[in-house]
């Protein structure tokens, strides 16, 4: 399963709001797989994943084998936009023609189990209903890498194992960095699951899953 | 689905009929009152001022300067609103260019707006006046409510938008536009009724031929109160017909391009 170092990330160093949330991190991470990051909250890794996203400067160190990947970024809340239905979330990421995105956004809210709720505004759908559209949209949008901030939060256990099953098929070939607070969902996903602690955010265990 | 229609339209016509019994009320107190004063330079009543407003309305002269007065006041505000806008955008990126800005915008909204017509009846000639007081007026209003909504932008949505490269345009359909429209819309209903306001002040201080307020001026020299309401009505009511069509265009366009009120 894992595949030939693609990800390094060196020394990295962050300060926010005068607290230092990351101090001199690495990590190296493989082509493909999923790895988990498992921490308590507020101890810098959702900082990670955005540094990684490219959405937070850092202050010092390097992130290498980014620049040519297509990344896809399902953050810890929903982030839906209000004033489009669920399927327009889905299509608005993206870059077919406008019909075409349509019918692909209808596809992936059936693939989801939310069948006819296409139409509806996220503030018309459930907390469960709106994680599922927000997860049918970081797949819809596809990549080699995906960041997944508690990807199955709000979710009842049913849902939770088809949302596992569904990402799993269709992430197959990518990189997954996961961030978690279950340590059974990171154990029952992981191919490497670090357990972290912090901030600043430091690795206290390494686990490799057997295969 | 019937019987929501049904019960739809029932509460359009409940809502209708109240305020039909608001309108009608508020008449009967002016009539009461007008009974009571008993005095037509004073006070006049609804049936002679739509007495009035009709014998106006015969001649040609009502109706351009109904629309001369139109002409001017909203040249005055779409240059406001336009200006608002803009100015907005660049002070939200720049707060430079924020600092620059702000404390004229503060002035120009504590000024009394009788101390801008005295000045620019100066300063520009009389014709354009009302339009230069419109657009004085509107221009913070816009400004404000604008430079809010994309400060109020959702931080979140706005780095969803740069996870999933929207680029700039999509970024600015998607969630600036929707995100101000509300600022926007209740910036306009507001600046439309102040822009009517200061520019008939502008009119009847300037006194400009063929406008609204030359005529209310006009009717306070010869002291023809009927002519001042019926002239009043004709403000109240053009301020209203066009911030009611002003919604109507800016609820369609917002449908067309879901972005909400």
């Amino acid at each position: 399963m894992m595949g030939k170092c693609e990800l390094e990330i060196i020394d990295l160093t962050k300060t926010y709001e005068g607290k230092n949330v990351l101090d001199r991190f690495s990590l190296t991470l493989p082509g493909k797989g999923t790895v988990c990051l498992y921490g308590p909250s507020g101890c810098g890794k959702t900082t990670l994943l955005n540094c990684i996203a490219g959405l937070e400067p850092y202050d010092s160190g390097s992130i290498t084998g980014t620049e040519d990947l297509k990344i896809a970024y399902l953050f810890q809340e929903d982030r839906l936009l209000p004033w489009i239905s669920a399927a327009e979330n889905i299509a608005a990421v993206l870059r077919g023609r406008k019909e075409q995105n349509r019918e692909e956004a209808r596809k992936w809210m059936r693939l989801v189990g939310l069948e006819g709720e296409d139409e509806k505004l996220p503030a018309q759908l459930s907390g469960g209903m709106k994680r599922r559209v927000a997860i049918a949209r970081t797949l819809a949008y596809g990549g080699n890498l995906f960041l997944l901030d508690e990807p199955f939060r709000a979710l009842d256990p049913e849902s939770k194992e088809q949302m596992i099953s569904l990402m799993k098929n269709k992430t197959d070939d990518a990189l997954k960095i996961l961030v978690t607070h279950d340590l059974q969902e990171a154990e029952m996903l992981a191919d490497v699951t670090y357990i972290l602690s912090g901030p600043p955010v430091r690795i206290n265990k390494k686990t490799v899953r057997n295969l | 689905m019937k019987t929501s229609i049904t019960q739809s339209k029932g509460l359009f016509r409940y809502k209708t009929i109240r305020k039909l019994l608001a309108a009608v009320f508020w008449l009967c107190v002016w009539q009461l009152i007008y009974f009571a004063v008993k005095q037509e330079i004073l006070i006049v009543s609804p049936v002679h001022v739509l007495q009035k407003l009709a014998e106006l309305s015969q001649d040609s002269v009502f109706w351009l300067t109904a629309l001369f007065s139109m002409t001017h006041i909203l040249e005055g505000f779409l240059l406001g609103v336009f200006a608002g806008s803009v100015l907005a955008f660049l002070t939200s990126v720049s707060r430079m260019l924020y600092d620059i800005f702000h404390p004229v915008i503060s002035i120009i909204k504590a000024t009394p707006v009788a101390s801008f017509i005295i000045l620019a009846l100066v300063w520009i000639p009389s014709v354009h006046v009302p339009a230069f007081i419109s657009f004085l007026m509107v221009t913070p209003i816009v400004w404000a409510n604008v430079f809010n909504g994309i400060e109020k932008t959702d931080k979140n949505l706005l780095q969803m938008a740069s996870a999933y490269r929207f680029g700039a345009v999509k970024t600015v359909q998607r969630v600036y536009l929707p995100s101000i429209m509300p600022y926007f819309t209740a910036a306009c209903t507001t600046g439309m009724g102040l822009a009517w306001k200061a520019g008939i002040a502008a009119e009847v201080l300037a006194n400009t031929h063929l406008s609204i307020g030359g005529q209310i001026y006009n009717s306070k020299i010869y002291i023809e109160t009927d002519s001042l309401f019926a002239w009043t009505v004709v403000v109240i009511a053009m301020s209203v017909l066009l911030e009611w069509l002003m919604v109507r265009f800016m609820k369609t366009a917002g449908q067309k391009y879901n972005v909400e009120q």
